[in-house]
This record gives structure tokens, C-alpha cells and sequence, in this order.
């Protein structure tokens, strides 16, 4: 029997090469397939780690340095298990989503290999391997948002620019990480890590990248144009998954190199800028997913105000936590704004009116998820943010409990734009509204799962504790 | 100056000019061959310790290759998208802004 | 009980029975089934009062961060009247609202808000506490603006606003309180753990509000009276007491002793008393006096809130006493509350009269702490509570002056209440059911409490025989509503031989007409003020969007590759200088 771990990169790669031989919309069937294999072997691969504790594994037997090594902890199942859930909703929404065979020929053998590169990512031990997957799932986001035409080619070029030049400079950073230490394992880093300024250089070098490739205020101006302009289920693990994959790389990194630590007030700092600059652009933004995409870039600031606070355990929690809780209710929002979108042929904002009436099911979804977005109780943002202010008011670190408070009222106030509108009486003569119903409901599925997140969040918290390195 | 630092420096040149050349430059070919010059850069500066000793040391030299190969399928796309954005906008550059956020 | 302990999920049904039915009256073709069990949704929670054993509790380590659920010394009156409180109200509503065409959505909103207070008093963490303190603020939402008249919507409105600034001082004193204890547990802070001003001070903001304490009342006086009566009589019995119940949970009885924070306690509560008296007399509307009257009895409770606080030794005594006094005035207060709306149901009959009378009268003496009644008991209780820990003198004549108080105000509801009597339809049984329920236990309820050592130590501390000390307040109050109306005889219509038995109105009344102009030129200020507001932030707004236009030219800036390179490259140096020398 295959290792769970290798199944979890292995399958979807192995069926978007299905996926492109059986071309158009059958593409859907070996997505689904590789969703419930991705399901199946991450529910497999956190009963080896509940029971044995982390995974480590050989691929093929060969070992490290030539062979690939994976590695598997608590932090690295929560990241997988949000991949799984997402990527499975995404999987099962884009199987209504498109009509056309081209598209769907494009998108299904996309969207496998992204998925197949990201699960390279969450297990990967090594920090080479690491850039591999980057590439494989960097090149695949690109084609997918390339798929949404017209507006989208721009924005998929300018994406797939940032994208080379963030990897160049992590793969620098890997280039002399290893001059200095002649390895690019993790756990061996940590033990050799020093004072060196080649050491330095190069961590500064690759956290610019990952930086880059996470849409970091001030380098975030690619993003709300590719996550806006592709289409639905590709925005939804874009902004859900995708820029996960470099932040959860960069948190890799902090907790296995105590030497970052000196760098962690400046990242903090940018986290800070991306929350306030995130939050005021998504109230400024004319259309619902350009608003979607903006907010992500606050949340994702959120992650890095974590950065000043570790390696508390809380901090580590609340980052890990911020992440989980981010990406579900965001893809939730983007899947009900691509409803939306589709149903109504536009997504301007002053266009919602009524959507309570007229689609309610979505309208419900995108207010389920907004409100984990601002992080209202009970729900996953709020623990994500209740763990965040617990450790910044254990450091005494005033200014993140300020900037997480602002964050949360920009947070409630762009929620409120949609869902002012969305209960709002609909305009004279505005024509009944009408969505296939597996695209409403995997929205819905996605923001009860985001709400869900704040009640059990004992679980996914004592995956993380009990296990963290 | 050994070998090793040779490679290095020559490396760093060529890293530094490519990601100038990929920041500055408007043409979207342009760009993506200094990026590809850029990449080379850090090819080079990731074989360089190889110099060192009487024995070559075998894994960068696997990443370098895995690297070209990651190299030449991101220029490809690149080159699509170009060819995509000048048959849509009869430009082979980036628009500065996005005309349409109203 | 064992099966308490073995499955604690079992505590939940208490809080989830409520909260289920209320999901499930979103389904049309359930709605009527589920209508009729509504009533009884209560039911849990007042059996785990009455049976469950004190001192058990039970870990649920999936909700939440791990949620600690289940019973203390502290929970067991509380949820004691709370579910007594919630079970009269739901089977009154029943009846009250039969013929409304939105029973369905009252209902949903008075199950939730249900859930959040019965899960409050259940709680044994801190977040438990507060998530279910914030389910309960959102439902009472609902019951608030239910009848949609502009008065009620106003009154919603004014609640949201303060219910969204309490909930933010709560969170966040929460949150200092479990950063400075290390643990979430109620009961379980370490020897270490600090207590700050701060995080005080935010709790006392956050639970004041909903307890009424004043000066954060202002929202009480719309909100209760603008519910439907059962409604109201669960805002002024039951959830009120959610706010009292989180001071006792957060603030740090019996640790430290914290004289300034006790003194701060008493000097408001003992305003709060008087404020509410004073105010509360000269209001037409019953709902409003008794509303009034809420916010003069819950500031006697935070008297003795601060004297548990003065004295760590003591904090027991002092805790025991308030909670005592809170199941009293919850009893009371309900059963107030139900029969104002009852007066328009006037019975004929000369027996169905006499009985109506003593059936609002009785909670109206136990409430002004007529011996017998549970008041004479809780009142004596919180004066042994003083006694004890050591405060003599000043509060203790405030204590009774505040009784005289009290004793003004209700005569002057039963007078307003007659006034109001009206002959109407016959009130439906399940109506007379949940009130006699309520004005019973208001009555005798204390004496019959099924806790012998609770019972023992209220009896221990009380004379059955009225005192001087609990009578003199009493005869006080009576002396002076008759000296207020010989003056009203005497100076207005002096050769006019009878005089209409409720005279005692008119002068009230003409108070209230100045207060009422009084009102009306606070209110045009306050509206004014509320204008200014509004013009400064359409002000603010246009400001705003230019100030967001120009964020935007910065954003298309950021768009070009020089400027992003450039962004780049300082990222870089910043983090390679920040690792370097940081």
C-alpha cells in the first residue's frame, strides 16, 4: 500500500495528466477523483501522526540530499487538511461551473497540477523541493487565471512576471544558503544555523521573495487583478490556497531559524501596512470580487503580525489558525461572489441589491464567511484573531492589539457594503436571479465549515500543540 | 581570487543585471529574457562551491538542471501570454494601471 | 447524576434545546409542531437547577479552545431563575402572542436569546461565558424591535448601539483577564495571576450595560417596556442578571481585596438606586416605571457586589446575599412585569377582581420588601452582607432610604396599573399560568428553595419576626405617598370634599409634565447633538472618499514595475539590514 503522504502530492499530479488526455468537460471526473484521494490520504496521513507522531519520509528509498525527503507535523496537516477541504469544494464547484469544453479542457489539468504542487509544498522537508513545488503550482495558478480572458491575460502576465522573479530570488536564497551550510534541509538548518552574514544574505533574499509571492504590502499590487479576473473556482484556491503556500514556507522558516527573530518587528510592520492598506482599498473597490481580493490582502497581513510574536505558541497558533481560518471563508466568499457573477452577468457592487430575495442561499453564504472574515464570534476568524491578541498582549505588544482592532473594523465595514446591499430592496424591474444549486451550496458548505471552525477549534489547535516541532 | 569566487562573482553580476533588466525594461520579451539571464546568475552562483574542492559536489548541480528545467517552461508560458496580450491589445507590454477599476 | 458526569455533552441540551427549535422554526412545514413545544424549552435548564448536584461540572474539550461547562454555588441560583424566569415567560407568550402573525419569528428570537442565557449561567470558562453573552444580546435584539413601532425600532436602535460597545469592552476585558490569569477556567487562576484597572474597568463597562448600571442605563427604559410582556418580563428578570452574574464571575471576589474598585461599586450602585426611584416615579407608562425600577434594584445588587469586593473573607457571604436578592427581584420583577400586561383584562366579578389585586399587589410588597416576602429577605440579607464586611454607618441608611424609595415607586405603579384597568377578554389560561407561576414563587419562592443549606443560611441571618429596621423604611414610604397626597388635596382644591381616590396621579403627574418638558429639551439636545454627528461624519465621508481617491492613485503607482522593483529592493535591504543589526 502506497505511503499516504506521497498519495496526497502524487494523485492529483498523476490525474491532471488524466485530466488533459481526456480533454473538456470529462476533465471533471478525475478531478473528483483526485479529491477524494487527496480527502482520503490526508485523513490517513493525520492517523499515522495522531498515533506515531511527525511523519518522515524517503521517496523511493533514495534519501537526502539527491532523493526527496517529505516531512509531515501538525502545522504542515493543518495547511493540508485546509487544501484538501478547499480544493475538494473547489473541485466540486467547478464541475457545475463550466460550460464550455475549452475551458474545462484548460482548467481541470490546471487546477490538478496546482493542487499536486501545493501538496509538495506542505510536506516538503527541504527547502529546494520547496521551490520546485512553488514553480509547479506558481506556473499552473497562472494558467488559471489566464483562463478568465480578456482583462484576465494582463493580469495573469504581470502575475506570472512576480512570480519568476519572487522564485529567482528564493532560489538565490537557496543558491547560498547552501554555500554557507552545504545542506537545504530543514531540521538540519536549524542545527547549523549561525552568524554568518552569507546566512543573512540569503534568508533575506528568500523571505523577499516569499514576500512577493504573498502580496505583502508594498508588494501586493498583482494580486486583486488576478484574483478578481479568473475565473470562480480558480479565485477561490488562489486566494485561499496559493498565497498560503509562500506564507507557509516563510513561517517554516521563523520557527526552525531562531536567527530570523531580529527581522520578525519588520515583517510584523508590513503584516500591519497590509492590514490597514488591505481593509481601505476593499472599501473602495467598485466590484464584489475586486473587494474579495483586497480583503485578502488584509488577512493575509494578519499572519505576519504573528511573525514579531514568535516562536510563542500561541503566535504559532494564531498564524497557523489565521491561515486555516482565512482560506476557508475565503474561498467561500469567492465561490458566492463568482455565483454572483455568473448569475447576474456582473458583479458591481451597487448591483446587489436584493440578493438577500434573490439569491438567498449565496447571500447567506457570503454573510456566513464575511462574518468569520471580520472575525465575529463564534466563528474561525475569531479564534484566529482571539489567539493573535492573546500573545500580543502577553508581549505587551500594544501597536498589533491596535492594528488587529482597526483591521476588524475595516473588516465589518466592507462586509457591511455587501450585506447592506444584499438586504436592501432589490431595484424596480430587476430580474429574478437563478444559479445552478451545487454552485450555491458548496459556497454555503464552505462558510458553515468557516463557522465551524471557531467551534471545534480545539481539534485543529491540539494537532497543532501536541505535534509542533 | 580562486575559481570558486570567480564563478560567484560573475554569477551575482548576472543575477543583479537580469533582475534590473526584468524590473526596468517594458517589453515583455525583454523582461523575460533578462529574466532568464537572471536565473543563469544564480545557476552559477549555485555550482560555484562546487569549485572548491577536488571533488564535485552533485547536488547543485542536480538543482541546476532541475532549475533550467523550470526556467525554460515558465519563458514558454510567458511567451504565450505575450503573443495572447499583443493579439488583445496590439502591445507586447503591461498597461501601468488597470483602466477599469471604476 | 452520575450521568452528568460521565456524558457532559448532557449540560448542553439545555442551552442546544432552545437553539435547535429556534433552527428549526426556519422550516415552514415544522413550524406548527415546534410552536407547541416552544413553551417548554426552558424545562432543561430549570431541572438541572433544581436537581443537578452543586460542584459538578464537565469538560466538552472539542468546543471551543475546550469548554468547561456545568454547575457552582455561584451558577445554581442563577440558573435557577433563569429557568424559572424563561419556562413562565415562554408558556405566557404563548398565549399573549396566539394571534400574532409573527409568533413565528418572536419565537426564534426569544429561543435564542434563551440559549445564550441559560448557556451563560452554565458556562464555566471565560469564552463559553462571553460567546453565549453575546447570543443572548443578538436575540434580545430581536424581541426589542418586534412589534416594528417607530418607539420600539428607536429603542432597538439605542440597544444595538450600546450592546456593540459593550460587547467590544467585554472581549477585550476578557481577554486582558485570560492574558494576565493564564487560563480561561473560572476558578482555576493561579496565585500569580495579576487583576488590572484596565481589564476591570472594561468588564464592570461591559456587563454594566446590560445590567443597567448607570450612567450606561439609557438604553433599559426603551428597551424593556418596547417588548412584547413576556419579553420584557424575561430583559428585566432573567437576562438582566447575565450582567450581574459576570461581574461575580470576572471581578475578583474573594482573591483580592480591591477597596478602590469596592467603593466604586457601591457609590454607583447606591446612584443607580436612587437615580432609578427618582426617575422612575415620574413616569405614565407601568413598563417604563418598572424598567425604572430594574435599574434602582440592580444598583442595590452592585452594592453588595462592592462588599464582597472589600473583603476577601467575607466575598461568600456577600456573594450569597446578591445572589439571593437577584433571584428575588428576578421573581418579582417578572411577575410585575406580567401583570402589567394583564390590567386590560379586567376581570367582572368581584372575587376575579380580588384576586387580580393581590396577584399584582404581592410582588409589588415583596419587591418594596414587605416582611414576609423573599424582599424582606434579600434586603436583610444584603444589610448582614455590609454588616459583615465591615461597612457600618452611611450605606446602611442609604440601604433603607432606598427601600423608602422603592416602597414610592411601587405604591405609584399600583396606582398607575388601576388606573389602567380595563374590562377586556378573557386572559387565555396558558397567560394566567406563566404569571400566577410567577407571582407565586415571587411570594413564597424563596422559603421554598430546595437547597437546605442555602435555606438554613438565609434563615440563620434573618428574623422572621420583622425587625425595626425592615419595617421603618416601609411605613416610611406609605407615610409619604400620603403625605404627597393630603398636599395635592390641600393645595389644589381645598373646599372640594371628595376627591377621587387615585389623586395621588395628578400631582405626579403634573411633575411629570415638567419632567416631561425637561425630557423634551434633552432629547432636542441630544438629537441635535445627534445631528451634528451625522453632518461631521457626511463631512468626514467626503473627505473620506477624496482621501480613498487618492489611495487609489497610490495603488495604480504601486501597479508600475519601477515602483514595485524599487518596493522590492527595499524589502530586501530592510529585512537583510534588519537580520544583520536588528
Amino acid at each position: 500500500m502506497p505511503e499516504p503522504v506521497v498519495v496526497a502530492v502524487t494523485a492529483p499530479l498523476a490525474l491532471a495528466l488524466a485530466a488533459s488526455l481526456l480533454g473538456g468537460r470529462r476533465g471533471r471526473w478525475p478531478g473528483l477523483l483526485a479529491a477524494a484521494a487527496v480527502v482520503a490520504a490526508v485523513a490517513l496521513l493525520t492517523r499515522d501522526v495522531v498515533a506515531h507522531g511527525p511523519v518522515r519520509h524517503q521517496v523511493g528509498g533514495w534519501g537526502a540530499p539527491l532523493g526527496i525527503d517529505l516531512f509531515v507535523d501538525g502545522l504542515a496537516l493543518l495547511f493540508l487538511w485546509l487544501s484538501a477541504g478547499v480544493g475538494a469544494a473547489a473541485t466540486v464547484y467547478a464541475t457545475a461551473y463550466f460550460h464550455d469544453d475549452e475551458a474545462a479542457g484548460a482548467f481541470w489539468p490546471a487546477w490538478l497540477t496546482l493542487w499536486g504542487g501545493l501538496q509538495a509544498v506542505f510536506v516538503t522537508a527541504d527547502l529546494f523541493n520547496a521551490y520546485v513545488g512553488l514553480e509547479l503550482l506558481g506556473l499552473a495558478a497562472v494558467a488559471l487565471v489566464a483562463l478568465g480572458g480578456g482583462r484576465a491575460i494582463g493580469a495573469a502576465t504581470r502575475y506570472l512576471l512576480v512570480s519568476m522573479l519572487g522564485s529567482l530570488l528564493y532560489l538565490l536564497g537557496v543558491a547560498l544558503l547552501y554555500a554557507a551550510h552545504g545542506t537545504l534541509d530543514l531540521s538540519r538548518l536549524a542545527a547549523a544555523a549561525g552568524e554568518d552574514g552569507l546566512e543573512r544574505a540569503a534568508l533575506a533574499a528568500m523571505l523577499a521573495g516569499l514576500l512577493f509571492k504573498t502580496a505583502i504590502v508594498p508588494l501586493h499590487a498583482w494580486l486583486p487583478p488576478a484574483h478578481a479576473d479568473a475565473p470562480g473556482p480558480a479565485s477561490a484556491v488562489l486566494s485561499a490556497l496559493v498565497v498560503k503556500a509562500t506564507l507557509y514556507l516563510a513561517l517554516r522558516l521563523w520557527t526552525a531559524l531562531p536567527g530570523l527573530a531580529t527581522a520578525g518587528w519588520l515583517v510584523g510592520a508590513l503584516g500591519a501596512a497590509a492590514v490597514l492598506w488591505g481593509g481601505l482599498h476593499a472599501l473602495r473597490a467598485p466590484r464584489l470580487k475586486l473587494l474579495v481580493a483586497y480583503s485578502t490582502v488584509g488577512q493575509l497581513g494578519y499572519v505576519l503580525l504573528a511573525f514579531p510574536l514568535l516562536p510563542s505558541s500561541a503566535a504559532v497558533a494564531g498564524a497557523a489558525y489565521q491561515a486555516l481560518a482565512h482560506g476557508v471563508a475565503k474561498a467561500a466568499l469567492f465561490l458566492a461572489a463568482s455565483t454572483v457573477l455568473r448569475a447576474a452577468g456582473g458583479d458591481r457592487l451597487d448591483d446587489l441589491r436584493g440578493l438577500g430575495h434573490r439569491l438567498p442561499v449565496t447571500a447567506v453564504a457570503f454573510g456566513l464567511a464575511g462574518a468569520s472574515i471580520v472575525g465575529l464570534p463564534p466563528s474561525g476568524g475569531f479564534v484566529a484573531k482571539w489567539l493573535l491578541l492573546t500573545a500580543a498582549v502577553r508581549a505587551g505588544a500594544w501597536w498589533v492589539v491596535l492594528v488587529i482592532a482597526l483591521g476588524g473594523l475595516l473588516a465589518a465595514a466592507y462586509v457591511l457594503r455587501v450585506v447592506g446591499r444584499s438586504l436592501a430592496p432589490a431595484h424596480a424591474g430587476a430580474p429574478p436571479l437563478k444559479a445552478p444549486r451545487r454552485l450555491e451550496w458548496t459556497a454555503l458548505a464552505l462558510a458553515l465549515a468557516s463557522v465551524a471552525l471557531g467551534l471545534v477549534a480545539a481539534w485543529p489547535l491540539a494537532l497543532l500543540e501536541g505535534l509542533a516541532p | 581570487m580562486t575559481l570558486a569566487t570567480w564563478y560567484a562573482l560573475v554569477g551575482a553580476l548576472l543575477a543583479a543585471l537580469g533582475l534590473h533588466g526584468a524590473v526596468v525594461r517594458r517589453h515583455l520579451l525583454r523582461k523575460v529574457l533578462a529574466l532568464n539571464l537572471a536565473a543563469s546568475g544564480v545557476f552559477l552562483l549555485l555550482v560555484a562551491p562546487g569549485a572548491r574542492g577536488p571533488t564535485t559536489d552533485p547536488v547543485p548541480q542536480a538543482m541546476v538542471i532541475t532549475g533550467i528545467v523550470v526556467a525554460v517552461s515558465a519563458s514558454a508560458l510567458a511567451i504565450w501570454l505575450a503573443r495572447r496580450l499583443h493579439a488583445e491589445t496590439g502591445r507586447a507590454a503591461l498597461p501601468d494601471a488597470e483602466d477599469d477599476r471604476a | 447524576m452520575t450521568l452528568l458526569r460521565e456524558v457532559p455533552a448532557l449540560w448542553l441540551v439545555a442551552p442546544l434545546l432552545p437553539l435547535l427549535l429556534a433552527a428549526g422554526l426556519i422550516v415552514p412545514a415544522w413550524r406548527a409542531a415546534l410552536l407547541r413545544v416552544a413553551p417548554w424549552a426552558a424545562l432543561p435548564a430549570l431541572l438541572l437547577a433544581l436537581v443537578a448536584p452543586v460542584g459538578t461540572s464537565g469538560a466538552l474539550p472539542w468546543l471551543f479552545f475546550g469548554a468547561r461547562v456545568g454547575l457552582d454555588d455561584v451558577g445554581r441560583p442563577f440558573l435557577l431563575l433563569t429557568g424559572l424566569g424563561w419556562l413562565a415567560a415562554g408558556v405566557h407568550a404563548s398565549g399573549y402572542l396566539a394571534t400574532d402573525a409573527r409568533r413565528d419569528v418572536f419565537t426564534r428570537w426569544f429561543l435564542v436569546a434563551m440559549a445564550g442565557n441559560v448557556g451563560l449561567v452554565l458556562a464555566r470558562d471565560a469564552l463559553t461565558f462571553v460567546l453565549f453573552f453575546s447570543l443572548m444580546s443578538l436575540g434580545a435584539y430581536g424581541l426589542v424591535v418586534h412589534d416594528r413601532r417607530p418607539s420600539s425600532v428607536h429603542a432597538g436602535r439605542v440597544y444595538v448601539t450600546l450592546v456593540v460597545l459593550g460587547e467590544m469592552a467585554l472581549y477585550a476585558g476578557v481577554l486582558l483577564w485570560v492574558a494576565d490569569g493564564g487560563d480561561l477556567a473560572f476558578g482555576a487562576r493561579p496565585p500569580h495571576a495579576r487583576f488590572t484597572e484596565l481589564s476591570a474597568g472594561l468588564l464592570l463597562v461591559g456587563f454594566g450595560i446590560k445590567a443597567g448600571a448607570a450612567p450606561l442605563h439609557l438604553w433599559l427604559p426603551l428597551a424593556h417596556p418596547a417588548a412584547p410582556t413576556p419579553a420584557s418580563a424575561v430583559l428585566s428578570g432573567a437576562m438582566i442578571k447575565a450582567g450581574l452574574l459576570g461581574w461575580l464571575r470576572f471581578l475578583p471576589l474573594g482573591e483580592v481585596a480591591a477597596p478602590g474598585l469596592a467603593v466604586f461599586c457601591m457609590v454607583q450602585g447606591f446612584a443607580s438606586a436612587f437615580l432609578g426611584v427618582i426617575v422612575g416615579v415620574t413616569q405614565r407608562d407601568p413598563k417604563t416605571l418598572l424598567a425604572y425600577s430594574s435599574i434602582s434594584q440592580m444598583g442595590l445588587m452592585n452594592v453588595g457586589v462592592g462588599a464582597a469586593l472589600l473583603d476577601p473573607r467575607h466575598a461568600a457571604t456577600a456573594v450569597a446575599a446578591v445572589s439571593l436578592f437577584a433571584v428575588h427581584h428576578a421573581l418579582a420583577k417578572a411577575a410585575l412585569f406580567l401583570g402589567a400586561g394583564a390590567v386590560g383584562s379586567w376581570p367582572a366579578g368581584r372575587a376575579g377582581r380580588a384576586l387580580f389585586a393581590v396577584a399584582l399587589t404581592l410582588p409589588a410588597l415583596a419587591l418594596a420588601g414587605v416582611p414576609p416576602t423573599s424582599g424582606a429577605v434579600a434586603k436583610a440579607g444584603l444589610k448582614e452582607a455590609l454588616l459583615a464586611a465591615g461597612v457600618d454607618g452611611a450605606p446602611i441608611t442609604l440601604l433603607a432610604l432606598s427601600t423608602v424609595g422603592t416602597t414610592v415607586l411601587m405604591a405609584r405603579l399600583l396606582l398607575l396599573l388601576r388606573a389602567r384597568a380595563a374590562a377586556g377578554g378573557r386572559l387565555p389560561a396558558s397567560v394566567v399560568a406563566g404569571w400566577g407561576a410567577m407571582v407565586l414563587a415571587s411570594g413564597v419562592g424563596l422559603w421554598l428553595l430546595p437547597w437546605p443549606d442555602l435555606r438554613q443560611a438565609v434563615l440563620a441571618r434573618t428574623h422572621l419576626v420583622p425587625g425595626w429596621y425592615t419595617i421603618w423604611p416601609v411605613a416610611a414610604g406609605l407615610g409619604l405617598v400620603g403625605l404627597w397626597g393630603w398636599l395635592v388635596r390641600a393645595g389644589r382644591a381645598p373646599a372640594v370634599p371628595e376627591v377621587p381616590a387615585g389623586d395621588l396621579v395628578v400631582p405626579i403627574e403634573r411633575a411629570l409634565g415638567r419632567s416631561a418638558e425637561t425630557w423634551a429639551a434633552v432629547t432636542a439636545g441630544a438629537e441635535r447633538l445627534v445631528g451634528l454627528g451625522r453632518s461631521l461624519a457626511a463631512a468626514l465621508g467626503a473627505r473620506g472618499a477624496a482621501a480613498l481617491g487618492r489611495l487609489g492613485r497610490v495603488e495604480a503607482a504601486l501597479l508600475g514595475w519601477e515602483v514595485s522593483g524599487g518596493a522590492l529592493l527595499l524589502v530586501l535591504v530592510a529585512l537583510f539590514v534588519a537580520l544583520t543589526w536588528g
